[in-house]
């Protein structure tokens, strides 16, 4: 009775409300995607430095190769900045941030190497964003009390990466 | 010093619902302790409904009522001027 009284003033007088949201998807947060996405990129940068030393003839074989493994590297900067950006602005909160302040400089550079490696060819640039991620990975299992290692992925481009040791 | 709310979301479920109003008033004869259903200003979510889950060192710990629900590490710490209100009255829908 009392509820309906006021849902009837609620709509003649919009009342104030407070948000009691669920995170959904609930705590499934893990920056693998991010790493795999910087390898991706620097995969991508290795076979086009590759197909232009190897080709002869600028074919339209040579362009479409060119043209797949650019439109690969560039969707997979977007991943990558989208998906430390969530677990930035979605996971970290307070108590994270108090714990590991330096994760803001580490993930802005990341957002900084990954346009980069998105507007030019360089695997200096592709190599850095891989370690950046690398770290943001690092202090991201920190905050979960999960131990990580570093090995060299068994596939190209055969770098070193974070994984959680567990 | 009293106002009302309308909860929206279901984490406080199966005590608050989606659409359930609150009352709320600013605590004065008592201080906020573990257990308070609050409504406050969270520093980086804005106005949110929760329940008092720790308080440490003047740092507030929130908590939603079921599984679904973001734990209280996730949600963070608010302070105690944070807290537009806690619940004195609640008018479920059903």
């Amino acid at each position: 009775m009392l509820h309906k009284i006021i849902k009837h003033l609620d709509s003649k007088n919009s009342v104030a409300s407070a948000e009691a949201h669920c995170d959904i998807p609930c705590k499934i947060y893990d920056p693998s995607s991010a790493q795999i996405a910087a390898l991706t990129i620097l995969r991508m940068v290795d076979l086009i430095n590759e197909t232009e030393a190897n080709a002869g003839d600028k074919d339209t074989s040579y362009l479409n190769s060119m043209a797949r493994f650019i439109a690969t590297k560039e969707e997979h900067g977007i991943k990558c900045k989208e998906e430390i950006r969530i677990i930035w602005g979605d996971y970290f909160k307070t108590p994270q941030f108090e714990k590991f302040p330096e994760i803001h400089d580490v993930t802005h550079g990341i957002m900084m190497l990954a346009s980069q490696c998105k507007q030019n060819v360089d695997r200096d640039k592709a190599v850095a964003l891989v370690e950046e991620v690398n770290k943001f990975a690092e202090i991201f299992w920190a905050t979960k009390d999960v131990k990580t290692k570093r090995s060299t992925c068994p596939y190209p481009p055969a770098v070193e990466v974070v994984y959680p040791d567990l | 010093m009293l106002k009302l709310i309308k909860v929206k979301g279901d984490s406080m479920q199966p005590c608050y619902r989606h659409n359930d109003y609150l009352l709320i008033s600013k605590p004065l004869f008592r201080s906020i302790s573990v257990g308070d259903d609050v409504v406050c200003k969270h520093p980086g979510i804005g106005t949110i409904f929760k329940r008092i889950n720790k308080i440490q060192d003047k740092k507030i710990e929130l908590k939603g009522l079921n599984m679904l629900s973001s734990n209280p590490s996730e949600i963070g710490v608010i302070r105690s001027q944070d807290i537009i209100g806690r619940v004195i009255w609640h008018f479920a829908a059903k």
